[in-house]
């Protein structure tokens, strides 16, 4: 369970003094799958990093399973960013192993079977620099996905690639919620996506952010493709549309 | 195979001028009759280099391990403070404006100053080298280390990386290209360093061989001691980039 209780955050510096997030109340539940969705700018990557504990909220608290996100939290954290951040010394093998690296695990553990998950069986052994963007972001989803987290936090991940590997990856991550049960919390600009994903829709604001609207999506899990063919689908996405122009 | 053939094809054209202005030289120093004192011909070199060789190779060894050692002992010491002014703040605020400075300050002018405090022998000589490798290592150091993009550090620190782990596994490979740009730079700059020292006062060193040369007005002798002292300096910096390619493997060359 993830708490967020009356966030603010202003980034300082010498010259200006800038209100990005204001007031942001939220309870998200374990096992959660939550979208985020608002105009670009208005603090969303703020928000996940100052959930990821990479930020301290100016104000207000973060209770991850009623501890302070500041507090060394047994909950396996993972991020994938906007951008793949790949080690470009690193082959592709060996960027998926580094959380295990970092965490004196053994190396091997997950790696295949992530590997595998993303469809880069055949790229282990290459370098970031000889992979298109949407497969290094593959690689960063594999990554973020070897410790097994319990929070799993994504920024735009698949903004990089096109429709058809959008899906295809969208799938596999239901799927992968579906057999580990993270909690998932999604930033994207595709309203489609989200409505395909989440259980809940968390609208944002122009900066500074405030929660708008939150919306509940009642469509059946294990969802296929065609859901986005039905009436209710298209119902939600227009309703999420009117409320962002 | 391709590859090769560039390789070669890359090599045909300065080869070329090469031989295009020896040839020059050689035809011109008959053509205008110059005195050899002035200007020797290539081929009064050559047989100079050939009959000077065992001496030759003795100076130009002396003057390469001078710089070779002052090259190392500038690059270990560059690359240690960069470390600390990273780590200290304080430090790099209050001492690396200077280092930038002097990076760019001709600090050859010291060689007679310190052939004064440490002695004519290869001591003063090593410190003058070790002395001119040291700002373009430190400096570059510095940047490399402190290059790395904000997000990169996030992930670390969202894997719960430790500082130590930070430092050897994202900071020092980040900073490897940048490092290997001044060790590049720092090759020439040690032995010319070594050399300028040698100028200055020594007996010996290829430094020491062409001033002797130039009381005797050997100019055949120094010009066989400015050939075999640029060869080996373009030897140590080839060494380098070798060292480079195999280190650096992912930073793709222009
Ligand atoms: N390190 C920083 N220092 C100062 N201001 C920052 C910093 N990072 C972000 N900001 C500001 O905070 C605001 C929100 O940025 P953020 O990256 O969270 O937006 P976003 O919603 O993720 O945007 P996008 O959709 O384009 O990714 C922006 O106006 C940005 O200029
Ligand atoms: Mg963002």
């Amino acid at each position: 369970m993830i708490e967020l209780k009356n966030i603010h955050k202003t980034w300082q510096n010498d010259k200006i003094s800038l209100l990005t997030i204001e007031d942001i109340n939220l309870s998200i539940n374990k096992g959660e799958f939550i979208s985020i969705i608002g105009p670009s700018g208005c603090g969303k990557t703020t928000l996940l990093k100052l959930i990821a504990g990479l930020l301290e909220p100016t104000k207000g608290q973060i209770l991850l399973n009623d501890k302070a996100t500041n507090q060394k939290s047994p909950q396996r954290l993972s991020i994938v960013f906007q951008n793949p951040i790949l080690l470009p010394w690193r082959k592709i093998k060996e960027n998926i192993q580094l959380p295990n690296e970092l965490n004196n695990l053994p190396l091997n553990k997950n790696v295949y079977e992530k590997i595998h998950l993303v469809g880069l069986q055949e790229f282990e052994n290459n370098y970031p620099d000889e992979l298109s963007g949407g497969m290094q972001q593959r690689v960063a989803i594999a990554r973020a996905l070897i410790l097994n987290p319990t929070l799993l936090l994504m920024d735009e991940p698949f903004s990089s690639l096109d429709e058809v590997n959008r899906n295809r990856l969208n799938l596999e991550l239901l799927k992968i919620w579906k057999e580990l049960r993270p909690t998932i919390i999604f930033v994207t600009h595709s309203i489609s996506d989200a409505v395909f994903l989440s259980d809940r829709i968390i609208i944002l604001t122009k900066r500074p952010a405030k929660v708008k609207e939150i919306l509940s999506i009642d469509l059946p899990r294990s969802r296929k493709l065609e859901i986005k063919e039905t009436l209710e689908f298209q119902r939600y996405v227009k309703w999420i549309r009117e409320r962002i122009e | 195979m391709d590859k090769r053939k560039n390789r070669i094809n890359s090599w045909r054209l300065p080869l070329l001028a090469f031989v295009v202005i020896i040839g020059i030289w050689e035809i011109s120093t008959d053509v205008f009759n110059i005195n050899k004192i002035i200007l020797p011909d290539p081929y009064t070199i050559l047989i100079s280099i050939i009959t000077n060789w065992n001496i030759l190779i003795k100076h130009t060894s002396i003057t390469m391990i001078e710089a070779l050692f002052g090259f190392i002992i500038g690059t270990l010491i560059g690359i240690l403070i960069a470390i600390l002014f990273v780590y200290f703040s304080k430090a790099k605020q209050a001492f690396y404006p200077y280092a930038i400075a002097l990076k760019a300050t001709p600090l050859y002018a010291l060689a007679p100053l310190l052939v004064m405090w440490f002695g004519s022998g290869i001591f003063s000589k090593i410190v003058m080298s070790a002395l001119v490798a040291f700002f373009p290592i430190l400096v570059n150091t510095v940047k490399g280390l402190t290059s790395v993009e904000q997000e990169s550090y996030d992930l670390f620190r969202s894997l719960s990386a430790s500082k130590w782990q930070v430092f050897t596994k994202l900071r020092l490979p980040n900073a490897l290209p940048y490092i290997f740009t001044a060790l590049k730079i720092s090759t020439t700059l040690s032995v010319v360093g070594a050399t300028i020292a040698e100028f200055t006062g020594s007996s010996m060193g290829i430094g020491h061989l062409i001033v002797n040369a130039s009381y005797y007005l050997d100019t055949s002798l120094m010009f066989s001691g400015i050939v075999m002292i640029s060869l080996a300096g373009v030897l140590f910096f080839y060494f380098v980039d070798y060292i480079e390619q195999k280190m650096v493997f992912w930073q793709k060359n222009d």
